[in-house]
């Protein structure tokens, strides 16, 4: 397994990715129906059909 | 795609469009969804939009009680993801569920996922376990970065996702 870790001191990157894991969070409850859609358009989320 | 390459019993999945999400469900009648969302990290780390088809995928179920193994379940994702990589030029990030605090454990079995799959033969996972501290306190966040070994962009993928650790640091 090709594994590092990485302890991130930036900040503002920091806050990017701890808003990643909050946003699947976020998701998690939409696919539960506990959240509107709305909810997830006001924090940017946005959805695709790749396949 | 080759025949071999497709899991052996996938559930069918369709797309809700009500919910811009994929659904399948069990043969108990487990209900799961699925969704892809776009993803902008590496846009954000190279400070430009070059990168497209980079996506998060969240898969949750959403009804019933997985007391049972059931291996179609896994098939369907595997059939998911090899689907996915269908388009060589789409990418992958997951950022592994803290729920129950099983990250480590979801971290593992995909692992155990890819390293038996015939499709790493041409799928990419570079796994990374990030330290974050905010807000005064410290979380692990465990991570994998998956992409088509043909995928057109690779090099440059590659080039800024090597800088991801310098970016995280500055």
């Amino acid at each position: 397994m090709k594994t590092k870790n990485i302890k991130v001191r930036n900040q503002d990157m920091a806050k990017s990715i701890a808003k990643l894991a909050d946003d699947k969070e976020m998701i998690r409850l939409f696919l539960k129906g506990k959240i509107t859609i709305k909810d997830l358009n006001e924090r940017g989320i946005n959805f695709a059909k790749p396949i | 795609m080759s025949e071999e390459l497709i899991s052996p019993n996938p559930y069918n999945y369709s797309f809700d469009d009500s919910l811009s999400a994929y659904c399948f469900s069990t043969a108990k009648g487990i209900v799961y969804r699925f969704a892809f969302t776009e993803d902008y990290t590496f846009n954000s780390i190279a400070s430009n939009d070059e990168f497209e088809n980079q996506y998060q995928l969240i898969v949750e179920r959403v009804s019933g009680d997985s007391l049972n193994h059931d291996p179609r379940i896994a098939d369907t994702i595997s059939n998911i993801i090899i689907r996915f990589f269908e388009d060589k030029r789409n990418s992958l990030l997951c950022i592994y569920s803290d729920e129950n605090g099983r990250e480590k454990h979801r971290f593992i079995v995909f692992e155990r996922w890819y390293k038996k799959n015939p499709a790493k033969s041409y799928i990419e996972k570079i796994d990374r376990i990030l330290e974050i501290e905010f807000k005064g306190e410290s979380r692990f966040y465990y991570t994998s970065f998956l992409f088509h070994k043909e995928n057109p962009n690779k090099e440059r993928l590659l080039e800024v996702y090597d800088k991801l650790e310098d970016s995280l640091n500055k």
